[in-house]
């Protein structure tokens, strides 16, 4: 029994990032919990059927999962965080971990590779058809979005009209370097400061405190009673104010 | 000669012709689709231009296929080498030979492709007969890019000696591996071991080494063992098989029941078809996915295919070895 073709998407580049962007808003509603298209047009005001035609696209390189009720993977959600805070530097991350995880994006990269260089067209061409389609208006505005996403990928770039395959290693950092963030949970044992483990990834989506400009630092601490006096320097300590010790034992006896 | 221009890309192309050759004579054009992972419309261009270019021939209705000599080639050399043997044959391919003297007349590539829709009456678009052309001749170098993205015909007068140079590279690897297994089978499984046998074992190993799907190393095991079961019912006394018997299992099921295999060889060779199987492309409808194999899995698949052929000799000269 042969299996499915790739399931090209039906929608431009910009317009499959303001889907996940959808997804991802449905995402924290839910707290994680799956939730249905229509749930998650309405979350959007976006249309349902636009958005139905690409779900078999968007589960075939690992955007979303489930069954009748869908809901974003973990790199589907660094996705629509990086949407979210319109961060070209996570955008390019989450999306160079799908291209790695694509048989289909892969290929379509060491196609541009083995050709040492191809145009726009030829690229879309070669993507429909190993896609099984036909070249028609729908699947080349599919491949189309495809070459845009390996593009902002990191995996491809564009030199003055003709696609060229970058090499692993001279891509752009596919990370959050350059971003300001704060990935790592820091705590305090007994006299200094030390990072033990990261849970950004998982938190910021849902801890992000509401701001319109400038940037969020969100740090969490955890604390207990031996060691609260080291907590409370520390935190004097990141933010610059270097208070008395007498005066903040002051302060607390009050 | 009538010719036709599919719709396919040069990777898909290649990849069906391996296919063939790694699934074996007369496999179907939906095996190949299985193979490539994809429908039975997207493996039958892909198939039509690999017999367009020699890489494969007709079997016994339009829906079969038979691995032809550069096949099996193509199996066995990295991308790189593969460019090349696709270039050899591509060069020789009328309808792209008028498109590249088309070009070097100074057209442009949709022109050309015109052209060359009009010399062998293609009923596909032109622009779909550009694309074709250009991404052939652009995988097999035989066109790049200028500066200017202007298409360019290269020329390399020396590809015949290139080819050359592979086949010798690929034969000297194939005989230094067939010098290992051999060592492996012993002497009287290596005797026994000719023909598709040992070609098989070659090719499974050859491509384990070489970096290659772990698949098609898989598939060629299989094919190897499916020969060694029907050449040890040969053995006299013959082991008649039920027409209905062809299968690696069946087989090997009706020589246990004949007793021409003990329950341990049995055994063994039931627990590599079940790996066989395993390797094929489609979803397991028990687990509900498709099995990935590794190269390690792969390998000790390989070892123990040769210590049950050795075994099986041992065993009939009173040696039970395994």
């Amino acid at each position: 029994m042969a299996e499915r073709d790739f399931a090209l998407p039906k929608s431009s580049y910009p317009e499959l990032l303001k889907m996940v962007h959808a997804y991802f808003l449905a995402d924290r509603k839910s707290r994680g919990e799956p939730v249905s298209v229509p749930e998650v047009a309405r979350s959007a005001a976006m249309n349902r059927t636009t958005l139905s035609r690409n779900n078999a696209f968007f589960a075939s390189i690992g955007i979303i999962e489930g069954g009748q009720k869908k809901r974003l993977t973990e790199t589907g959600r660094e996705l629509g965080l990086g949407v979210s805070h319109d961060s070209d530097d996570r955008i390019r991350s989450a999306l160079s971990r799908l291209v790695d995880e694509s048989d289909f994006l892969s290929q379509a990269v060491s196609a541009v590779r083995v050709r040492s260089g191809m145009d726009f067209g030829a690229l879309q061409s070669h993507i429909a058809i190993s896609a099984g389609e036909r070249r028609s208006p729908d699947t080349l505005t599919g491949a189309g979005a495809l070459i845009h996403l390996l593009i902002a990928s990191g995996y491809l770039s564009d030199d003055g009209g003709t696609l060229r395959a970058a090499s692993p290693g001279a891509r752009s950092p596919a990370s959050d370097e350059g971003e300001v963030t704060v990935r790592d949970f820091v705590t305090t044992t007994s006299s200094e400061p030390r990072i033990i483990r990261s849970y950004y990834d998982t938190l910021s989506g849902y801890y992000r405190l509401p701001t319109t400009q400038g940037m969020t630092v969100n740090i969490i601490l955890q604390v207990d009673a031996k060691n609260v006096d080291e907590v409370l320097e520390l935190l004097r300590r990141l933010s610059g104010h270097a208070t008395e010790p007498e005066a903040s034992d002051q302060d607390l006896s009050d | 000669m009538a010719h036709s221009l599919p719709q396919t890309t040069a990777e898909l192309l290649i990849r069906a012709s391996e296919g063939v050759y790694v699934l074996g004579p007369e496999t179907s054009t939906d095996d190949v689709s299985t193979f490539l992972g994809g429908s039975a419309a997207h493996a039958a261009p892909a198939l039509e231009g690999a017999r367009e270019l020699g890489f494969v021939a007709q079997g016994q209705d339009s829906d079969h296929w038979i691995p032809g000599p550069l096949a099996r080639l193509l199996a066995s050399v990295p991308p790189a080498e593969k460019t090349v043997l696709l270039r050899l044959q591509l060069e020789q391919y009328e309808p792209y030979a008028v498109f590249r003297d088309r070009l070097l007349a100074g057209e442009s590539s949709a022109d050309a492709a015109r052209q060359t829709c009009i010399k062998f009456t293609f009923a596909i678009d032109a622009l779909d007969a550009e694309t074709v052309l250009v991404n052939w001749g652009t995988y097999s170098n035989g066109l790049r890019y200028a500066e200017d993205r202007k298409l360019l015909v290269t020329v390399d007068p020396d590809i015949d000696r290139t080819i050359v140079a592979v086949q010798e590279r690929v034969v000297a690897e194939r005989a230094a591996i067939r010098a290992h297994i051999v060592a492996r089978l012993g002497v009287d499984a290596a005797a026994f071991a000719t023909g598709e046998i040992i070609d098989r074992l070659i090719d499974s190993y050859f491509d384990l080494v070489n970096g290659d799907p772990v698949r098609d190393s898989v598939f060629h095991l299989g094919h190897a063992l499916e020969a060694f079961v029907k050449k040890v019912a040969e053995i006299d006394p013959v082991v008649v098989l039920p027409a209905t018997t062809r299968t690696l299992g069946g087989v090997a099921q009706h020589l246990r029941n004949e007793r021409r295999f003990n329950d341990k060889h049995h055994g063994l060779i039931v627990g590599l078809t079940a790996l066989r199987n395993a390797a094929d492309h489609a979803a397991d409808a028990e687990v509900g996915a498709t099995w990935e194999i590794s190269r390690r899995t792969a390998m000790a698949a390989n070892e123990l295919g040769w210590a049950v052929m050795r075994s099986f000799f041992e065993t009939r000269a009173g040696r039970a070895e395994l």
